[in-house]
């Protein structure tokens, strides 16, 4: 007996480390779910939103739709001025324009066939006929942007990613003066409110009494116009990226009624028998062209362009196409007005 | 037991010497301590005994428990690579009904299967793990279940507005995108609830195998415990009764040694093979299973890019976002496992084409850069997103099948010999037992 541990020993030997090295070996593991940003990457940077300058008091006074007197004699078409923003726009061969394509009856894609059509868009036509010519309609080049996108894309200009002229139901003011610049008025709009049948509501007013939720796209004008708790104290106002969204809310449940000019509310009754346009304009939106505010040379060239639309009757056709049915009121054309200078 | 088997003498391992030290020990302290040498001999025989089935049901209860840690491996891996097929067919589904967004009235009824195909594969696969999984699992499923239906909605009112050419149409479908993927921290959508739930499946995987490594020490602990009795007995013995051998205590403790023997490799191999399985051909299904899902989310992007035409800036970082987990996927994949790496390749040629696109629609060629993501027959040059894509995901479809079944069949394997070790080490308790009471008894004869 004295030998067999000792003799034993190899065969302990083996056991143990075997034992050991199952007893005590690191299991494998499944690696977790993979991210986007590598290790060594740096994490992304977050920006901050910039402040924009508002208009004085004095500023507010005057009208805000007075804009740069429109060049004496169009030039051919094809025969832009040299150095002027329009030979520039000829020389690059395309107009970038930028539109909304979703708002029925001024901007949106039909899906039929692919083409963005509306009243805006005949607009931005008439201006690329008198650069290129005829077929010059076809020379433009559609950027669909947002609301909120609408001055910053016209602040970058078409060489760093933004656009020459933006038709998307924008209406003219003054704090809108000092970051960029606008044609003459070619349409007179009116806030107004979208409302769900049979729910009661007939005002902006009935809204505001009842305390109900209202949807407005972030960067317009409508809403400002409802966040002013002076005059609006029982609304819930939702911002949305575009204002389509706001159809959706309403047609979600999600909100009670949507708010925005006459013109695209009536587009979206268009889209929904289920909601109907109530109550009275109760704010003027004129819509203007939107151009590069150094562009002055541009402005002119379309104030001259819109002054042609207004007086040959093409602005009535153009109404006719697209807005009689819908609206079913004749359409009056809107005076120009201006004397804005330079600078 | 000479002073050749004490500690620092020769080059045993350090545990020999102790188990040999530790046997003199108690075989001292069994000499020395009072009462009769009858009285020891039966304590010694019940001891043995008690100790010799013990370990026996102690052993067959680890190599068990082993056997289930494996197979719960087995099982969690394979509702992983279930959750991500479901992952896959969703973010499909997306791709298909973004991309068919742009045809507007022309839909195409082979793309329209398509799409009904992966939503109705989506739900299918969510019930059926959902009726498999524990809680945990469960809350996220059943958001991804209901977030799914919601999603159907969404596209179904997509689809009709477009079909009747109202725009809001564009809206639901930016939402239907959103409930699938959304790019706000928090906000609930499928393909972070089917994460949530295969976040899940990781760690019961891993815990599993931790689980798997550490039962091993139950067989272990009681196997050494008993032949340290056995072993002290045996000295003890030998002083006791003038006796060198005790045949039947020797042949209980080399019985003893040979099943920790086997125990140990068979054990061993198990764990490797469970090891290797979750190591490789498991890892090899999630990396590409999640490359493949990053990937289709991308292909989402890359229509809505063109749904929102020209302002599609949120969209195209998404794409970026998507296609970034893709690559490090991929790289992952291709780096360390070296698989993959065809796959990776047809990705690159993907994210080549797709920035040949964006440049044709930031140039202005929108509808160029339509008919591209329509599939034309013959897209704009550099810019053939649909066959790279298509490539890219046939290819890790051909990658994932197989890993997957291979991962399911070696976890399977891994197992299959603990069930007749843990009978036989049972047995192998109660032979030592027997064996014990049988060599104590001889000894015992003799002294009466």
């Amino acid at each position: 007996m004295r030998r067999f541990i000792p003799s034993s020993r190899p065969v302990v030997a083996v056991v143990v480390t075997a034992v050991m090295l199952v007893a005590c070996s690191g299991s494998s593991r499944l690696p977790g779910a993979v991210g986007s940003v590598r290790d060594d990457q740096p994490a992304p940077t977050t920006t901050v939103s910039p402040s924009f300058p508002t208009c004085s008091d004095d500023e507010k006074a005057l009208d805000p739709t007075r804009s740069y007197a429109p060049t004496e004699t169009l030039p051919a078409p094809g025969a832009m001025p040299a150095g002027s923003t329009m030979a520039a726009i000829q020389q690059r061969g395309r107009l970038i324009v930028g539109v909304s394509g979703d708002t029925l009856l001024f901007g949106s894609r039909n899906p039929l066939n692919g083409k963005i059509e509306g009243f805006d868009i005949d607009m931005l036509k008439e201006v690329a006929k008198a650069i290129f010519g005829e077929g010059g309609e076809d020379r433009i080049e559609y950027r669909v942007i947002t609301y909120a996108d609408r001055l910053p894309k016209l602040e970058a200009g078409p060489d760093k990613g933004g656009v020459d002229i933006v038709a998307h139901t924008m209406t003219i003011n003054c704090n809108r003066w000092l970051r960029i610049a606008f044609s003459s008025e070619y349409y007179s709009a009116g806030q107004r409110v979208l409302v769900k049948k049979g729910q009661g509501f007939e005002s902006i007013e009935d809204l505001d009494a009842a305390g109900a939720t209202v949807c407005a796209p972030e960067g317009s004008t409508n809403i400002d116009e409802v966040r002013d708790t002076a005059k609006y104290p029982g609304l819930v106002v939702v911002g949305t990226p575009d204002i389509t969204d706001c159809l959706v809310g309403m047609q979600q449940g999600e909100i009670d009624a949507a708010t925005g000019d006459d013109t695209v509310l009536a587009g979206f009754a268009a889209q929904d028998p289920n909601t109907e346009v109530v109550g009275k304009r109760f704010t003027q939106e004129p819509y203007g062209l939107g151009v590069g505010k150094a562009n002055v040379d541009f402005v002119q060239f379309v104030n001259s362009v819109l002054e042609d639309v207004r007086s040959s009757g093409r602005w009535l056709e153009i109404y006719d196409t697209w807005l009689l049915g819908p609206l079913k009121t004749d359409g009056v054309v809107p005076v120009a007005t201006y004397g804005r200078q330079a600078g | 037991m000479s002073g050749r088997g004490s500690p620092g003498t020769g080059a045993s391992p350090p545990g020999v010497g102790g188990f040999a030290s530790l046997a003199r020990t108690i075989g001292s302290v069994l000499t020395r301590s009072a009462g009769s040498r009858l009285t020891r001999l039966r304590a010694l025989t019940a001891a043995t005994a008690a100790l010799a089935v013990l370990f026996g049901v102690l052993a067959a209860i680890g190599v068990g428990r082993r056997d289930d840690a494996i197979s719960d491996v087995g099982v969690a891996a394979q509702q992983l690579v279930a959750l991500q097929a479901v992952r896959v067919s969703a973010v499909r589904a997306d791709a298909v009904a973004s991309s068919s967004y742009l045809v507007g009235g022309q839909e195409d009824p082979a793309q329209r299967q398509d799409y009904l195909d992966q939503i109705a594969a989506s739900s299918d696969g969510l019930i059926e793990i959902s009726n498999r999984v524990d809680s945990e699992a469960a809350a996220p499923l059943a958001r991804a279940s209901a977030l799914l239906s919601q999603y159907v909605g969404l596209v179904e009112q997509a689809r009709s507005n477009n079909r009747q050419g109202f725009p809001v149409g564009a809206a639901y479908q930016r939402q239907a995108n959103t409930v699938m993927s959304s790019d706000v921290d928090g906000e609930d959508d499928i393909v972070d609830s089917l994460a949530a739930a295969e976040a899940v499946q990781r760690t019961l995987v891993n815990n599993g195998l931790v689980r798997a490594h550490r039962a091993g020490a139950l067989l272990n602990l009681s196997g050494w415990a008993l032949f340290v009795l056995i072993a002290a007995g045996c000295a003890w013995l030998a002083v006791a009764f003038k006796r060198r051998v005790n045949v039947p205590l020797i042949a209980g403790a080399l019985l003893l040694l040979v099943m920790l023997t086997v125990g140990a490799g068979t054990q061993g191999s198990a764990i490797s093979s469970a090891d290797d399985a979750v190591s490789g051909s498991l890892t090899v299904a999630d990396l590409a299973g999640q490359a493949r899902s990053a990937g289709y989310d991308a292909r989402a992007q890359e229509s809505l890019t063109l749904i929102n035409r020209g302002n599609g800036r949120a969209n195209e970082a998404r794409w970026v976002a998507a296609a970034g987990t893709a690559r490090n996927a991929l790289d992952r994949l291709c780096d360390s496992r070296g698989e993959g790496c065809d796959l990776r390749d047809g990705f690159a040629a993907y994210a080549a084409a797709h920035a040949a696109l964006r440049s044709i629609d930031d140039g202005g060629d929108w509808e160029s850069a339509v008919a591209a993501v329509r599939g034309a027959a013959t897209p704009a040059a550099g810019a053939d997103v649909t066959g790279t894509f298509n490539a890219f995901a046939r290819d890790g479809e051909s990658l994932v099948a197989p890993s997957a079944a291979d991962a399911a069949a070696e976890l399977a394997d891994a197992g299959s010999s603990l069930g007749g070790l843990r009978v036989v080490v049972f047995l192998a308790g109660l032979v030592i037992a027997v064996l014990a009471v049988v060599g104590y008894g001889q000894r015992s004869r003799e002294y009466r």
